[in-house]
């Protein structure tokens, strides 16, 4: 099932291939979750990252569905 | 205040504005005049001038964006500025120009020298002076008709329930996760929309989040959050803090003013780095 992955800030760098701005189009099977995706990318465990699947955050555990859209993002909060 | 705005009117200079329409003007020093005359403040004296259509000079370059009723309602808004660091300093510092009439700041903290690179107000010497002082100094010389409230206090829920109280707004610029959730219930509480900004190395965050909005719920969960995101990692850089206090800034002035459409459910989330602006729904 395709999986529209989009990268922000430095995250870019578990796929430098992406052109900036772009997002990747994963093809996954079926009950792949959020956490699986996060491995596959290259992405290390307890890395600060925000996933969110179709604008809602999601923990690692979140089972994907087909077409679903999943940012990743760094949490920010310096001020 | 009738006979302000008829004593205004006689001393207003009569200009001509590009477009070829009549303007009156009236200076700092001719309010500062009127103020004396009659006993009120030069916040209520450009508040007067105003209404009768009498353009005090400093605000000429707001009113093609806010108009005379626009400036009006800055001038009468009360918003609190929580966090008076790299966000807040330079937060402080636009509303003051912009005219916004009541500010209340809290910080607890002093400055210190790892503040230098990117703080507003920090300078060589006042490392070790509150951050609200700095502020309170840079609003008198910068606008001296608006009012400051400071307050040097690491505030819980309760306090900045009190301190903000009255406020239209509330800024969130503090610089550590569980606290900004603690302010997302203040405003939520107080039932006035929160200006959220968060930096990290070359990126920002920016989003206006209303009384029960999901906000930073959303983003970080109910639960106890990590103390710092990324910022940890990435630090601080100059030009960042300025990137997303200018767009909270804006977004003051258009919930103020009623001008615009705020980022409500939506985060702009600023790549300086690549030179990309994302939104996200949230």
């Amino acid at each position: 099932m395709p999986v529209i992955v989009k990268l922000f800030a430095l995250l870019r760098r578990y796929r430098p291939d992406v052109p900036r701005g772009g997002t990747l189009s994963l093809d996954l099977g079926a009950d792949t979750t959020v956490g699986e995706v996060l491995k596959q990318l290259g992405i290390p465990d307890g890395a600060p990252v925000v996933a969110m699947v179709n604008g809602t955050v999601r923990g690692p555990d979140y089972t994907l569905s087909d077409g679903d859209q999943l940012y990743l993002f760094p949490p920010v909060s310096g001020g | 205040m009738p006979e302000i705005g008829a004593r205004l009117r006689e001393l207003a200079e009569k200009h001509v504005d590009a477009r070829g329409r009549k303007v009156l003007l009236v200076s700092i020093a001719t309010v500062d005049r009127v103020a004396g005359e009659t006993g009120h403040s030069r916040r209520q004296v450009e508040i007067a001038a105003l209404r009768e259509q009498v353009l005090p000079q400093r605000y000429g370059r707001n009113l093609g964006t806010v108009g005379y009723e626009g400036q009006i309602a800055l001038l009468e808004a009360k918003v609190g500025i929580v966090g008076i660091g790299g966000l807040g300093g330079w937060v402080v510092e636009g509303l003051a120009r912009m005219g916004v009439g009541h500010l209340v700041l809290i910080d607890g903290d002093v400055f210190q020298e790892g503040n230098l690179n990117r703080q507003a107000l920090c300078v060589e010497g006042n490392v070790g002076q509150p951050k609200v002082d700095a502020a309170r100094d840079r609003v008198l010389v910068v606008n001296g008709a608006v009012q400051v409230d400071a307050f040097q206090v690491r505030a819980g829920q309760g306090e900045m329930v009190e301190l903000l109280t009255g406020c239209d707004v509330i800024v969130d610029a503090l610089d550590a996760l569980p606290i900004r959730l603690v302010l997302q219930a203040v405003a939520e509480r107080l039932n006035v929309p929160l200006v959220h900004g968060a930096i990290a190395g070359f990126v920002g965050q920016v989003m206006t989040i209303f009384p029960g909005d999901p906000g930073l719920r959303a983003l970080y969960g109910e639960k106890a959050p990590p103390e710092h995101g990324i910022e940890a990692q990435w630090g601080n850089p100059a030009a960042t803090p300025l990137m997303v206090a200018a767009w909270q800034i804006h977004e003051v002035v258009k919930l103020v003013t009623g001008r615009g459409e705020p980022l409500r459910r939506r985060m702009l989330f600023l790549d300086g780095e690549v030179g990309v602006v994302d939104v996200l729904q949230v």
